[in-house]
């Protein structure tokens, strides 16, 4: 009949706990990490059969054996894994996204586009001053779109490098949590409450891990993990059974990561898996995206500068440069206690030293330095070195300082103070003849640096009479015919001249008047324009400056919807390794409450056992009465 | 297999599900609102870049279409200023021919004298039209003016070169006629030999190439020539060169009627390949409304139909029964 009772007890106490567990995975059905947990019961041991406690013949209860955490290493693991990929293509979809986004926004192929358009509208109206300016407008636009949008990737490149230094800090964070909690495992009891929260918190911390990279997980006693870099036995070990963790850092180049970063840096191959890999990848395409857009800015001015100052502008002068291929930036000191506004000024087609200058105010003067010293001046603002012109505000504080550097490629590119008769529209020569020439065409010409003299060594430059005299030879006169300036031979072979070299059609008949000239100012001419157009059409090594910024717009796109494509195949195979570990071990809340009922009735029936022992008991009792 | 709503991934999977199919609404939702199918170059790139190499061609082509309209005017202000020059001629031609007939005397032919130095002034005037930007079209490349007056009296061509040019596929097209083409040149007077016999005053001096304005004064003046041989020979020389510069004037309009023609027809090929360039771009970018309007219903169908299921096995729970 004790026996009974005790029976009772055992089973509602067992039940009791059973039921607190179920309860307990109800209340953290919506916790992440929260692995079920369940409650093995186990038969009462029986007594020794000893002086005081007799063999018993029908059972001694139930005991809480373990409370049990329902997890399967493999499938966890497989979830960590599916997760780390979805993650690393998520971030680099994330990334490239962002790209595409400003470089479609910034539309640099568009404005390029627009700027050779203007070419031709000018070619349209060349004297008109109107269109002069809408031309220098549409060049302006082009600079600004290369120099905006350079802006725009720096920053994107700014951000996405700090965004890997977060996440490696993450991963050194989560390596030395994970470390004291191998620690507190160690040390604690196996199978209790407070094991089974250690060790919650132990997945928790290596499914966070697993996000930021890819790990490889061996599991020792009492749950204590050691956790290694990537796989295969070349692996690095991240965090040791016991021991502190390694650290890992961004390599400088943006594309990489360093073992022991502060320290004895190694390079260090990641595998492609986790959220920091897809932040390295992108970055490098960032990278990349930057330095293409550095070299188109480059070609695209070298073009338009070198064919501009092929043309005469409207003044008569040979045209100059469009585009200025520096700019400056200026970095005001992390330790400024000053206020002064710093303005800097580049005089139009200086070049600045390289590596860029220092701007210190003490109470004695400014002092404006290169970096390394070569050269340096002090006194009062403004300052003058190198065509920079510093002009330091009120509110300096001795000590203050600023670093000034250059900027070239796309950032460096603006237009030069032009105005509308600086656009040289013309071409350099105008050649004609007499509408009775025998000649079909007429004589053409080309400046030539190398070339010094007239033959017979006179050096007056055009402009020139020619008249083709008897016996294939042409005499060069000035304007007026009065002087003869040399005789040539007018077969069409090239001939020297001043600065130039030119050839006479070879079908000139005697008797055949052409003139060489230089463009006058204000001329109609529209020839250099029109070349603008051969040279927009002419392909470089890579095609057109065009098809360039068309085929890297494109390259970005491609990687785009390659990793929507990739990212979406990562996150079903996620979902689908997170609902296989889910299935074993998280809470299904249906599951909670059939097990609920299935305990409560259990429970009842033992406090019944209970209820029939007292009946019992009463009944005992009451025969003795 | 599909893991309960009861569970939390599942309930998670439930609600992503649902959210691609707002995603996918929302998008279509875009493709209709803009009319354009592809957004960015991630939508696909190869069409992307193909419709950014279309749109290039398509705005160029514009810029070309207006380039073009310009030269034509310039072509076409060259032709009427030619023509009014044209007619010119004509009057001088009846003018000389009456001049030449004996019956006159010679306070008649001064008259008409005068009325030719009348033509030359007004041809002078039409040979320095503008065109639309106040370039002189007859120039060249150069400044007004389009003839400028030398030493000898005689008019000169100020201009340089050739006339501005269009460019169309493959050619340039000059949009104008210089000077010398339209209106001859005089040919300079052949250097002075000190060692040659002085000319004979009984002979008339040789004919002589002029230019139209040249040979309109030469007209006049050998209206009002008093020696009856000088006479002679002048206004048949004079006859000549008109007939002469009337033939090089309608030469001269037909090369402008055949260099607009030449645009025209470029106009037209350029018509005709935007419209090319615009149906292909079309075709890549645009929405296609039946097609999108079609999809926007079903996938709104389907979504409604998700969201009611959704709600409906969510609400049914082993936990009402729990007493």
């Amino acid at each position: 009949m004790m026996d009974l009772l005790a029976l009772g007890r055992s089973g509602v106490l067992a039940f009791q706990n059973a039921l607190n567990a179920t309860g307990d995975n109800v209340a953290n059905a919506d916790t992440p990490g929260f692995v079920r947990r369940r409650i093995v019961l186990a038969t009462q041991p029986t007594g020794s059969g000893g002086p005081f406690q007799r063999a018993s013949l029908s059972g001694a209860g139930v005991r809480v054996a373990s409370l049990v955490r329902d997890v399967d290493p493999l499938k966890a693991n497989a979830a960590r894994i599916a997760s780390g990929d979805q993650a690393r293509m998520g971030a680099r979809l994330d990334w490239l996204q962002r790209l595409e986004s400003l470089a479609t926004t910034a539309d640099v192929v568009g404005r390029v586009g627009a700027f050779f358009d203007a070419a031709t509208r000018l070619a349209a109206a060349p004297t008109q001053p109107a269109a002069r300016a809408v031309f220098l407008d549409a060049a302006e636009d082009a600079a600004a779109a290369f120099s905006g949008h350079g802006r725009d990737l720096e920053q994107l490149e700014g951000d996405i490098r700090a965004e890997a230094k977060l996440s490696t800090r993450r991963v050194n964070d989560l390596a030395a949590a994970l470390v004291k909690v191998n620690d507190q495992l160690r040390r604690g009891d196996k199978g209790d409450i407070a094991a089974a929260g250690l060790l919650d918190n132990r997945d928790r911390l290596l499914a966070d891990l697993a996000n930021e990279v890819r790990l490889s997980v061996s599991e020792g006693e009492r749950g204590v993990v050691e956790v290694k870099l990537g796989s295969g036995p070349s692996a690095v070990l991240l965090v040791p059974r016991a021991g502190n963790s390694s650290r890992i850092g961004v390599a400088p180049d943006g594309q990489s990561v360093l073992l022991d970063p502060d320290h004895e840096p190694v390079p260090l191959r990641l595998p492609a898996s986790g959220r920091l890999s897809g932040l390295l990848e992108a970055s490098g395409q960032i990278i990349r995206a930057r330095a293409a857009l550095d070299g188109s800015a480059g070609s695209f001015a070298t073009l338009v500068n070198d064919w501009h100052q092929q043309g005469i502008d409207a003044n008569g002068q040979p045209g100059q440069a469009i585009f200025a291929t520096t700019a400056t930036r200026t970095n005001v000191g992390k330790a400024n206690a000053g206020q002064a506004p710093v303005d800097v000024v580049l005089a139009d087609g200086a070049t600045p030293f390289p590596q860029g200058y220092r701007l210190i105010a003490e109470a004695g003067g400014f002092t404006l330095a290169r970096t390394d010293n070569s050269a340096s001046i002090t006194g009062t603002s403004p300052l003058l070195l190198d065509g920079l012109t510093v002009t330091i505000g009120n509110g300096w504080v001795s000590g203050d300082q600023w670093t000034i550097e250059p900027l070239t490629g796309a950032q460096g590119l603006s237009l030069r103070p032009l105005n509308g008769n600086d656009v040289a529209a013309a071409a350099r020569w105008q050649i004609d003849g007499l509408p009775t020439n025998g000649a079909r065409g007429l004589p053409d010409i080309f400046d030539d640096a190398t070339a010094l003299a007239l033959p017979g060594g006179d050096t007056t430059p055009p402009p020139w009479r020619i008249t083709v005299i008897a016996g294939g030879l042409a005499e060069i006169r000035d304007p007026t015919g009065v002087n003869l300036l040399a005789t040539v031979p007018a077969d069409g072979s090239l001939i020297e001249g001043p600065g130039v070299r030119f050839r006479i059609p070879p079908n000139a008949a005697e008797g055949d008047l052409f003139r060489i000239a230089p463009s006058p100012a204000g001329s109609q001419d529209n020839r250099n324009l029109l070349d603008l157009g051969r040279l927009r059409a002419q392909p470089g090594p890579n095609g057109t400056i065009e098809a360039v910024l068309d085929a890297d717009l494109a390259g970005i796109g491609a990687n785009v919807s390659d990793t929507k494509r990739l990212e979406a195949a990562a996150a079903s195979l996620k979902e689908d390794a997170a609902r296989a570990n889910d299935a074993v071990s998280a809470v299904d809340l249906e599951r909670e409450a059939a097990e609920l009922t299935r305990l409560q009735a259990a429970y009842r029936a033992n406090a019944q056992v209970i209820g029939v022992a007292r009946d019992l008991f009463d009944q005992i009792l009451g025969l003795a009465r | 297999m599909i893991p309960p709503l009861s569970a939390r991934v599942g309930h998670d999977a439930a609600v992503r599900r649902l959210k691609g199919i707002s995603e996918q609404l929302a998008q279509v939702q875009e493709q209709i609102s803009t009319g354009k199918r592809l957004q960015k170059p991630g939508d696909d790139a190869i069409a992307f870049a193909r419709i950014a190499t279309l749109r290039r061609a398509n705005e160029g082509a514009e810029v070309q279409r207006k380039a073009m309209d310009a030269a034509s005017t310039r072509l076409s202000a060259s032709e009427v200023a030619l023509s009014g020059i044209a007619d010119l001629a004509a009057r001088a031609k009846e003018l000389a021919l009456a001049g030449r007939n004996g019956a006159l005397n010679a306070g008649d032919r001064t008259v008409l004298a005068l009325e030719v130095r009348e033509l030359l002034a007004a041809a002078r005037g039409l040979a320095e039209t503008r065109g639309a930007d106040g370039e002189a079209l007859f120039a060249g490349v150069g400044v007004a003016p389009s003839y400028a007056d030398d030493a000898e009296g005689l008019a000169v061509w100020a201009g340089l070169g050739l006339p501005p040019q269009v460019a169309t596929v493959g050619r340039r097209i000059a949009a104008g006629i210089t000077g010398p083409e339209a209106f001859g040149v005089t040919a300079p007077l052949p250097p002075v030999d000190p060692l040659a016999p002085p000319p004979d005053p009984e002979v008339p001096p040789p004919p002589r190439q002029r230019n139209f304005f040249d040979s309109l004064a030469h007209l006049a003046d050998s209206l009002e020539e008093p020696r009856p041989l000088f006479f002679a020979a002048a206004m048949d020389e004079a006859i000549a060169a008109m007939d002469n510069h009337i033939g090089g004037l309608a030469g001269a309009q037909a090369l402008l009627g055949a260099r607009a023609a030449r645009l025209e027809a470029e106009t037209d090929r350029l018509d005709r390949s935007q419209l090319e360039m615009k149906s292909s771009l079309s075709k890549l970018e645009d929405t296609d409304m039946t097609e999108a309007i079609a999809r926007l219903d079903r996938l709104s169908v389907v979504l409604e139909a998700a969201q009611a299921s959704f709600a409906r096995v969510s609400r049914l729970s082993l936990w009402d029964d729990i007493r």
